[in-house]
């Protein structure tokens, strides 16, 4: 489980992380049970915390103090009526839908992402969304972790704040925030190199979303 | 209410029929009344058709769909039978139809996908509500 390092090594600079102590593969497998299949590294951080986001106009935005980011489309699906257990296929998501319907509305593709800020509530949700969204090859997402293909310098940077698992679980608002600091060049030592095109989701299961963030508006 | 109580369930108008049904010691699930298709969870008009649904016995045999292994108690109740399985179960009655149960006596290194199961229902600890649960055929 290459997943929950990358994740670790991502928040190690980061000062709003509430774990920043990297792990090894000994210590992941050394973590506890919770519910199995999941350990202890595998769940978010339950923690007290606040962000916020502000949504404007383009013509206020032009306005602002600070650089803004542009809002390229989202899309989001709900199936089953949104009960998990009738989810008919476990190894699938929401975005088995929201993914293909996000490229077809925003006209880009799944290469062109530089930041991915994929909500993390466990591992296995970061696991199957980054397949589904197209980021990489079915049935591959342990190979992309392994390789260095989720972190700097391999294809994009999942999760450079190390997500709700090492920053905290804000309700994956933190994710967007974290996506437009990337965007506007204001991530510090952890900033991805021209960051131009950030993906962010929200939901597991049988719900949920992802939207197309955009810098240098 | 010890910390070793479960939560306990809360009827509305769509689930009150399943809670009757199992107080009764029978498994009941939600059908429309004029496709057939079952519907879980509950809903008052069918989703495929649109016609009113009533609540049916199910045979409560099926499939081991899937599975978990408490091993810390996420929630209150059953603490003394952790680590414990929560099973997910196709039910006989129609393709992907299933029901999440616990399964008691399980073990949780020999159990396996697809093994056959019954549902039973028991008392639910901490108050009048009766649950169904699964057990493995034959055991």
């Amino acid at each position: 489980m290459r997943g929950p390092r990358t994740d670790r090594d991502h928040a190690a600079p980061n000062e709003h992380a509430v774990k920043r102590e990297r792990i090894t593969m000994e210590d992941y497998l050394d973590g506890r049970w919770i519910n199995e299949p999941l350990r202890i590294f595998d769940c978010a951080l339950e923690v007290a915390g606040a962000c916020a986001v502000v949504l404007t106009t383009e013509e206020r935005a032009r306005d602002l103090r600070h650089a803004s980011v542009e809002i390229l489309g989202h899309a989001e699906f709900v199936g089953e009526g949104g009960s998990w257990e009738q989810w008919s296929d476990l190894t699938s998501m929401y975005s088995v839908r929201a993914g293909p319907e996000l490229w077809e509305r925003t006209g880009r593709r799944p290469d062109e992402v530089d930041v991915a800020c994929m909500y993390d509530c466990f591992t296995y949700t970061v696991m199957v969304t980054l397949e589904e969204f197209g980021l990489c090859e079915r049935g591959q997402v342990g190979r992309f972790f392994d390789e260095g293909r989720a972190t700097y310098g391999g294809d994009v940077v999942v999760n450079p704040h190390g997500g709700l698992l090492s920053e905290g679980y804000i309700h994956g608002l933190n994710h967007t925030y974290e996506a437009v600091l990337q965007l506007r060049g204001d991530a510090g030592e952890r900033q991805v190199e021209e960051a131009r095109l950030a993906l962010v989701t929200a939901g597991a299961g049988p719900y949920g979303g992802g939207m197309l963030l955009a810098g240098g508006s | 209410m010890g910390a070793s109580t479960p939560p306990q369930p809360r009827p509305d108008l769509d689930s009150e029929p399943f809670w009757q049904a199992t107080a009764k010691g029978q498994l009941e699930l939600c059908r429309c009344t004029g496709c057939r298709l079952w519907h879980q969870p509950p809903l008052e008009r069918c989703r495929q058709c649109g016609e009113v649904t009533a609540f049916e016995p199910v045979s409560g045999t099926g499939t081991l769909h899937s599975f978990i292994v408490v091993r810390h108690p996420a929630v209150p109740g059953f603490l003394e039978d952790l680590p414990y399985v929560v099973g997910l179960v196709d039910l006989d009655e129609q393709v992907g139809l299933r029901l999440p149960g616990r399964l008691p006596n399980a073990d949780p290194e020999s159990l396996k996908l697809g093994s056959r199961v019954r549902a039973e229902i028991v008392p639910l600890p901490g108050g009048d509500f009766h649950v169904p649960v699964f057990r493995i055929e034959g055991s």
